[in-house]
């Protein structure tokens, strides 16, 4: 029993040390979300939400089904917005050529993500294409 | 010749604006099957840039839908907290990790960094 000793103190001690670490972090957690809701960037964001999903032990299947109500929530977004991008799109023959060239940087990154393309590589290209006129 | 380059430089930009804003909102319809949910919150920010409403606005909405949820997860996370004392502490260890990542989200810092900080401080046991 006596050389189990030493190991058996190690365990207790990384038990000790992983509760003792739990229990600094528990208690600011939800103030943390509400922190990284208002300074951390969407990504980072979208990472606090998949923390959330681990801690709760909810299986893939349903973080899958949350993920899928979450793009309905950012479609419908996207639809809520249509008017006011149809009318910048309509004003872009009186654009200034650099807001124009914004402009179509954009869309290239939103047509290269819907056809499963490099957005940095679709707009690369563009520069090129640009440099060489 | 400088004028020429200006006027061919308009030109360009104006035709390949034609090409990319035709059918722009048939590729969307169908975005939510094919996209990933960082993708669609990336062409959401494009749309609100193109309408000069400004990515940020795109974001800060996003993030209340995406705090939505969170809420509705809040009871399930706070039971697993609550039941902490009975696990095992390989089981609270990777609660650890995924509460040491937001709270190095929500300060500002590196998540990876700050994981890493802690296994290294449990190496050291």
């Amino acid at each position: 029993m006596q050389e189990f000793k030493p190991i058996l103190e190690k365990i207790r001690e990384y038990s000790q040390r992983v509760h003792r670490e739990f229990d600094l972090l528990k208690h600011g957690l939800w103030p943390s979300v509400e922190e990284a809701q208002k300074r951390a960037s969407l990504r980072d964001f979208i990472t606090v939400l998949e923390c959330l999903f681990e801690i709760a032990g909810i299986p893939a299947a349903d973080q899958v089904s949350i993920e899928k109500t979450l793009k309905e929530s950012v479609a419908r977004e996207i639809e809520g917005i249509g008017d006011a991008v149809n009318a910048a799109l309509l004003r872009a023959e009186d654009m200034e050529a650099w807001r124009l060239e914004r402009i179509v940087r954009l869309l290239l990154t939103i047509r290269a993500i819907s056809d499963r393309r490099d957005p940095e590589e679709e707009v690369n290209a563009f520069l090129r294409r640009l440099e060489e006129i | 010749m400088l004028l020429e380059k200006l006027r061919r430089y308009r030109d360009f930009l104006h035709e390949e604006f034609r090409k990319q804003s035709m059918g722009i909102w048939n590729d969307l319809t169908c975005i939510t099957h094919k996209a990933s949910l960082d993708d669609c919150v990336t062409i959401l920010e494009q749309l609100y840039e193109i309408a000069g409403l400004g990515a940020e606005n795109a974001r800060r909405a996003a993030k209340a839908r995406i705090y939505q949820e969170m809420e509705s997860v809040k009871d399930m996370v706070e039971k697993v907290l609550q039941s902490a004392e009975s696990m095992h502490p390989w089981e609270l260890e990777k609660i650890v990790h995924s509460l040491i990542i937001v709270k190095a989200i929500s300060n500002g810092g590196d998540p990876k960094k700050a994981v890493k900080a802690f296994e290294k401080k449990l190496r050291r046991l």
